[in-house]
């Protein structure tokens, strides 16, 4: 008996060190930010939601709950306004120009939020050059015919290449590289360099985000657009 | 009428009597360094260098001095007259040492070296339960300031900074990277150590490029006479050993072998696998007055295919010697020469958080000397020296080929910088009846950065057996390591060497000491008290860090420590041959990368332990039992899909993505663990053996920390106070590891 009660603290010790318990968290619900300028644009659309605690899926956050402007260091300023009939969508009509600076700021909900992002100062594709592509199919799928050429391109400020549709050989949507080959199929192909903001939203796991106060992107890239005409 | 007055009493004084000599073991002619000598008629006191030579002011003679010595029995000797030869002071070994590793209250010296030091004998060690064989980091469980994040690491950590931020050093001589297999074990062999010293920073100024502190393994030196050798025997390992020599020269060398051809004794592991260590020491001059010590060390581990391009290796050599040019009584000069090289080469290694297999080229190689004169009196001590050297580190980490175009990017680096080191210190010190304090000043620098170090020592001895410490000042490195801080369970093998240059800051911590040692025999205990602030401190940066810095894998941010040290221990002796350690911390460290200040991720709160050590006939028992809170996780908040409009439809609801919240704000569950062993001794002099039975985490308890479900683990699954199911869990489970050793020596 005495025995027991000697031993009995060890084993409480043992029962609690051997457990497999962690602190809750209580997060409180976070604005879900995500946009991306494209050189070249007039407005910009940005999706703002809610994360929620508990809910596996962001839900809408109401009109009036945004107050933010779209501010361009070299002057010029927007304020994000809904788009109709498309809910948790807003537009910064503002002109985006490349190599420029834009800052976004203001509240979700009553939190302030805030981020900066530089759009890529340049976007050159050395290969395949042209407004359009000239490729003979070297088979087919249920997406018609495919064919591969070869790419080059430099970038002044991106960090990251998106193509769309089709795929970095041998099979990735993205990709780091400056040269390579590309399998295309499909009649119109965008290329998109993207600055490391959005690249470590989009592509990074775990997602990185350059947005205080909330959750998202605020990322920039150039777009490039070309014709596939297949022989 | 004063200067005549003066130069009369000058010439009517006595010469202070000097006595020179060295202190050695017993058996064989190790030298033991940091023993303590008092005079009692003349109330000098000094200690012994990294040779066991000393030089003690005595008193009138005849005058007794009293030497003591940690995991030695202490011994007095009378002078009666001047001694016109070195003396020779041999010790025995004390029966029990487990809880020897404390300085304990001596009467003050002007060398403050011992301040904020553990100095832990080979035989200690051997009384740390080990696993699978002896390991000298491993062993370091028994000093309070030292942790690790689990019992699959080897990394030491000390006082709320990472393994990386701590050098070690072999025979005073740096090493980097001193790691087997994942950094579960040392490279350095057991049976090839002395002892092991742990500074606490700020340590004294003849040392530098450490912002932690630093770890001295001590080789062994051989017996005078003819040759002696051993070996052990391992589950994984086998090490031989032999040592001898003459008045002139005495060596000692040791190689061990890791004789698993492949690691399949490790779940999912079963690659080639192998790894050879050699260590070498030669002690030149008589062992009244060794002249210097040459050191070779050398280790290489292979890991995997070559012909399949998927493989590691990686290598260690250092080279040093150490010699006295000029030896006068009070002054003294060391004049130190080492080269290292530190290699790693791979191809398809698994990479950083697991996102792709790297190949990589590591480098770290530095050639250089030093010169470091001392003069010493019975009042005063002064140093003053100088080091100079080139250091070249290659860093160049890849994507395995075809892993870049998938966009799943993983670290890379490609650096190849040769530059110059520089180093001048300067301290001096002096006793102020039972008080000494010593102020020094220490200056690092390379052709990109340099830093500035002052640092101040006080030690009271405040009445008998009852001592008083304090430090502050800075240290500082001029470089970086990075890697992985928790290496396991997935044993992360990238390491990054930066240099301080341009965006890359050099790391500087400020430290504060306060430091209590009461010995009343047999009963002994410290108290220590520390606190640090830092800049520049770097880090690989966490899978759960989502803000974009200016370097993709690395930051670099401030550091803020704190944590009070408490420890007892009961010293037996030969009629008592027991004895038990326990010690108790509370500590905190944090980072700031940035943003707020934020737990770092292997920040204890809590940890106690308790180590004991019995000797019954030829049977020495062992155990111990460790106790800590858990390390801190990073919540995991939300889930989302990621993409924007615009965005190619590819990046849009493909894949969830987890949204982390503060970073290590959330505890965990903690750890325990029990260890326990017997080391069994027989055989005859001249042949004696010891067979050691040991048992790892005895009892199957949690000692594992806790990761993200998404991430590597294999351990059980987490769950809230309340019973729900919680995204995380533990790294893994431990059942408990038998270990079966056999120690020979002929």
């Amino acid at each position: 008996m005495m025995l027991c009660h000697r031993l009995a603290p060890v084993a409480l010790l043992m029962a609690l060190a051997c457990r497999n318990v962690v602190e809750h968290s209580n997060p409180a619900r976070t604005p879900l930010i995500e946009a991306m300028l494209i050189a070249g644009t007039a407005s910009t659309d940005v999706r703002i939601r809610w994360l929620e605690p508990d809910r596996s899926d962001p839900t809408d956050v109401p009109d009036n709950d945004v107050s933010l402007i779209l501010v361009e260091d070299a002057g010029g300023q927007a304020a994000l306004e809904p788009v109709p009939d498309s809910t948790g969508h807003f537009a910064a009509r503002l002109p985006i120009r490349a190599g420029h600076r834009y800052s976004l700021a203001g509240t979700v909900g009553g939190r302030p939020v805030g981020a900066s992002t530089t759009v890529p100062v340049g976007f050159t594709i050395l290969a395949p050059a042209g407004d359009s592509i000239r490729l003979r199919a070297s088979g087919a799928s249920a997406d018609g015919p495919y064919g591969i050429v070869p790419f080059r391109w430099s970038s002044e400020g991106g960090s990251l290449y998106a193509i769309e549709p089709g795929y970095v050989v041998p099979a990735a949507s993205h990709t780091t590289a400056l040269s390579g080959e590309l399998l295309l199929f499909g009649r119109r192909l965008r290329l998109l360099a993207m600055n490391r903001e959005l690249a470590g939203y989009l592509y990074a796991s775990p997602a990185e985000t350059n947005l205080a106060g909330a959750f998202g992107v605020l990322g920039a890239a150039i777009e490039v657009r070309k014709a596939i005409v297949w022989q | 009428m004063t200067c005549a007055a003066l130069a009369a009493a000058l010439a009517a004084s006595p010469q202070p009597i000097v006595v020179r000599g060295t202190i050695s073991a017993g058996i064989g002619t190790a030298p033991i360094a940091s023993a303590s000598l008092r005079s009692l008629h003349g109330g000098t006191a000094t200690a012994t260098d990294r040779l066991g030579r000393f030089a003690l002011e005595v008193g009138p003679l005849p005058d007794t001095i009293v030497v003591r010595a940690i995991g030695w029995r202490p011994d007095t000797l009378v002078v009666e007259r001047p001694p016109v030869r070195p003396m020779s002071i041999l010790l025995t070994p004390a029966p029990v040492v487990l809880s020897d590793l404390m300085a304990t209250a001596t009467p003050t010296t002007p060398d403050l070296a011992e301040s904020g030091r553990w100095r832990m004998p080979m035989t200690a060690a051997r009384t740390v339960p080990p696993a699978v064989e002896p390991d000298v980091y491993r062993a370091l469980a028994l000093i309070p300031a030292v942790n690790f994040s689990s019992p699959l690491s080897a990394r030491p950590l000390l006082r709320g900074y990472d393994a990386q931020d701590v050098t070690t050093r072999i025979d005073g001589f740096e090493s980097q990277n001193l790691y087997h297999l994942g950094r579960i074990f040392s490279s350095f062999p057991a049976d090839a150590a002395e002892a092991i010293t742990v500074s606490a920073a700020p340590y004294t100024s003849a040392h530098g490029g450490s912002v932690a502190g630093l770890i001295d393994i001590q080789g062994r030196t051989g017996p005078r006479g003819p040759l002696e050798s051993g070996g052990s025997l391992s589950f994984g390992a086998v090490t031989a050993f032999a040592g001898g020599g003459s008045e002139r020269v005495r060596y000692f060398a040791a190689t061990r072998i890791f004789y698993w051809k492949t690691l399949e004794l490790i779940p999912k592991l079963d690659i080639p696998y192998r790894f050879e260590d050699l260590y070498a020491g030669v002690l030149f001059g008589p062992p009244d007055r060794p002249k210097g010590r040459l050191t070779v060390f050398a280790t290489e581990d292979r890991a995997g295919h070559v012909a399949d391009a998927s493989f590691l290796h990686w290598s260690n050599l250092v080279v040093g010697g150490r010699w006295r040019v000029f030896d006068a009584g009070r002054t003294s000069v060391d004049v130190a020469l080492s080269g290292a090289d530190s290699r790693q080469r791979g191809d398809n290694v698994p990479g950083l958080h697991r996102v792709s297999p790297a190949d990589l080229v590591n480098r770290f190689a530095r050639v250089g000397g030093s010169v470091e004169m001392v003069r010493q009196t019975a009042r005063m001590r002064a140093t003053l020296g100088l080091s100079g050297g080139v250091r070249r580190i290659v860093n160049q980490i890849a994507d395995h080929a075809g892993i870049a175009a998938a966009g799943t990017a993983g670290p890379t680096s490609a650096l190849d910088q040769t530059r110059p080191e520089f180093a001048a210190w300067a301290s001096l010190s002096r006793r102020f009846g039972s008080l000494a304090a010593e102020a020094a000043l220490r200056a690092d620098a390379t052709s990109t950065a340099s830093t500035l170090e002052p640092r101040l020592h006080v030690r009271w001895f405040a009445a008998d057996g009852l001592e008083i410490a304090a430090a502050a000042g800075r240290t500082g490195r001029l470089y970086h390591l990075l890697a992985e801080p928790r290496s396991e369970p997935n044993f992360d093998f990238l390491d990054f060497w930066l240099d301080s240059a341009d965006s890359i800051p050099a790391a500087r911590v400020d430290h504060a000491t306060l430091d209590m040692n009461l010995g009343r025999e047999p009963l002994i205990a410290r108290v220590s008290y520390y606190r640090s602030s830092g800049t520049g401190l770097g880090e690989l940066r966490p899978e759960t860090d989502q803000r974009p810095g200016p370097f993709h894998f690395f930051r670099f941010g401030r550091s803020r420590t704190e944590g009070l040290e408490a420890q007892i221990a009961y010293r037996g002796d030969q009629h008592h041959p027991y004895s038990l350690s326990l010690s108790y911390v509370v500590a905190r460290s944090e980072r700031n990368w940035g943003q707020a200040w934020v737990p770092w991720a292997l920040d204890r709160r809590h940890q106690a332990r308790a180590f004991g050590q019995l000797r019954t006939g030829p049977v020495n028992w062992f155990a111990a039992v460790d106790m800590a809170s858990g390390l801190p996780v990073t919540p995991r908040q939300f889930t989302t899909s990621t993409g924007a409009p615009g965005a190619p439809e590819s990046t849009t609801d493909r894949d969830r993505k987890a949204v982390y919240g503060p970073e290590n704000s959330l505890a965990t569950s903690g750890t325990l663990r029990a260890d326990a062993g017997i080391a069994y001794a027989f055989g005859r002099p001249g042949r004696r053996f010891t067979l050691g039975v040991s048992v790892i985490n005895l009892f199957g308890t949690a000692v594992a920390p806790f990761g993200d479900i998404d991430g590597a683990g294999t351990g059980p699954l987490a769950s809230y106070p309340g019973g729900a199911p919680a995204p995380y869990r533990r790294l893994f489970t431990l059942p408990p590891i038998p270990t079966l050793t056999l120690r020979g020596e002929f």
